[in-house]
């Protein structure tokens, strides 16, 4: 009886293995990852919000979750190819990037905007009144 | 209040851009016909207020960020019309120059902020004659403010319920009305205050200026 006993238990522990426990698997290694820091418009880090991320193409999300606290999200891209990730917060600010992954994982320079912070106030002025000034001539001629 | 590019589902942008576009052109034809060329200093220089202060952030506790944005003191000084359309050129000059908002959101943006913010501020000024002045002003201001940024709480709120995915998961801004209307309308109402002294504050000015002018 003896040895069908340890039969038994060698079969039972060696074949279905997943009756061993409910414990899942895990590996913890260093790796490249992709890491995008997203902050408020007064430079407070972004943190605790909602994002998602989607494989180029595809629409159910590859990656959700929240924003850690310093504002990241850290996320390890599968393929190339144009990588989308929105972040929300709860009254509608947010960002909607797109990243263009190369091959063996390489970032392509992200797009960015024209015009740094502070230099766009003065544009952006400076825009304006020269809209209105052209709006000006353009009345005054009509006028004449 | 500035609501991003992918948070609008085209069932809702498309129909908004035609919408706008309508206002946009009754309102260009309205300021061509009614604005005064010596006017037009002044209109540049409070349009070019609003810019700013709609790129100022102002902090709140919990992370979030508010802006005035000055709606009131051009439609109670140039009329709704002409603020719709200054209030529309500085948001398609913030989204397609400076990455603020969004060019689909661009429609519910200028309708929210550009015309409903300035018809309402517009006609409580109006409604408060009786009152004194300043306070018809705040009040004018405060309100401007915050119905604009109801507008924009309800049209993030809709786009659980209008675009969705088979199984039910949202396609583009993911909270409905019951998480967007508590979180845009609290701290709009506290910026509402500031809206209201701004606008208090500047229009005395530029009455001032233009009593000065005058004699």
């Amino acid at each position: 009886m003896r040895p069908v006993a340890i039969c038994f238990f060698l079969l039972v522990a060696f074949i279905f293995e997943p009756v061993f426990g409910h414990g899942l698997k895990y590996t913890v290694a260093r790796g490249d990852a992709f890491v995008v820091e997203i902050y408020w418009g007064n430079n407070t880090k972004f943190s605790n919000e909602n994002y998602e991320i989607y494989r180029p193409g595809e629409e159910a999300p590859f990656q959700v979750g929240r924003t850690n606290a310093d504002g990241r999200v850290i996320f390890v891209p599968d393929s190339s190819g144009t990588w989308r990730l929105r972040a929300f917060s709860d009254d509608g600010h947010g960002v909607d990037i797109s990243l263009e992954v190369g091959e063996n994982n390489i970032l392509i320079e992200p797009g960015k905007p024209a015009f740094e912070r502070y230099s766009r106030f003065i544009f952006g002025v400076a825009v304006i009144f020269g809209l209105f000034g052209m709006f000006s001539l353009f009345y005054r001629k009509r006028r004449s | 209040m500035h609501i991003p590019d992918g948070f609008i589902a085209p069932k809702m942008y498309i129909p908004a851009y035609a919408a706008a576009a309508g206002f946009w052109a009754y309102g260009i034809k309205r300021v061509k016909e009614k604005l005064d060329e010596e006017a037009i200093p002044y209109l540049a220089v409070l349009t070019a207020l609003a810019f700013v202060l709609m790129m100022v952030a102002i902090p709140l506790p919990g992370g979030t960020t508010v802006h005035a944005a000055g709606i009131a003191l051009l439609a109670i000084l140039f009329g709704v019309w002409t603020s719709f359309i200054s209030i529309s050129m500085v948001l398609l000059l913030q989204s397609v120059m400076f990455g603020e908002g969004g060019i689909t959101s661009l429609p519910i943006n200028a309708l929210a902020m550009g015309l409903i913010g300035s018809a309402v501020a517009y006609y409580v000024f109006r409604a408060l004659q009786g009152i004194p002045k300043k306070i018809a002003l705040f009040a004018a201001g405060w309100f401007s403010i915050n119905v604009a940024a109801f507008i924009a709480a309800l049209a993030l709120g809709a786009q659980p319920a209008i675009a969705h995915s088979t199984d039910g998961s949202p396609l583009f801004f993911p909270f409905g009305f019951h998480i967007t209307l508590p979180a845009v309308m609290v701290p709009h109402m506290l910026i509402g205050i500031g809206e209201g002294v701004l606008t208090v504050l500047v229009y005395q000015f530029v009455a001032k200026q233009k009593q000065k002018g005058e004699a």
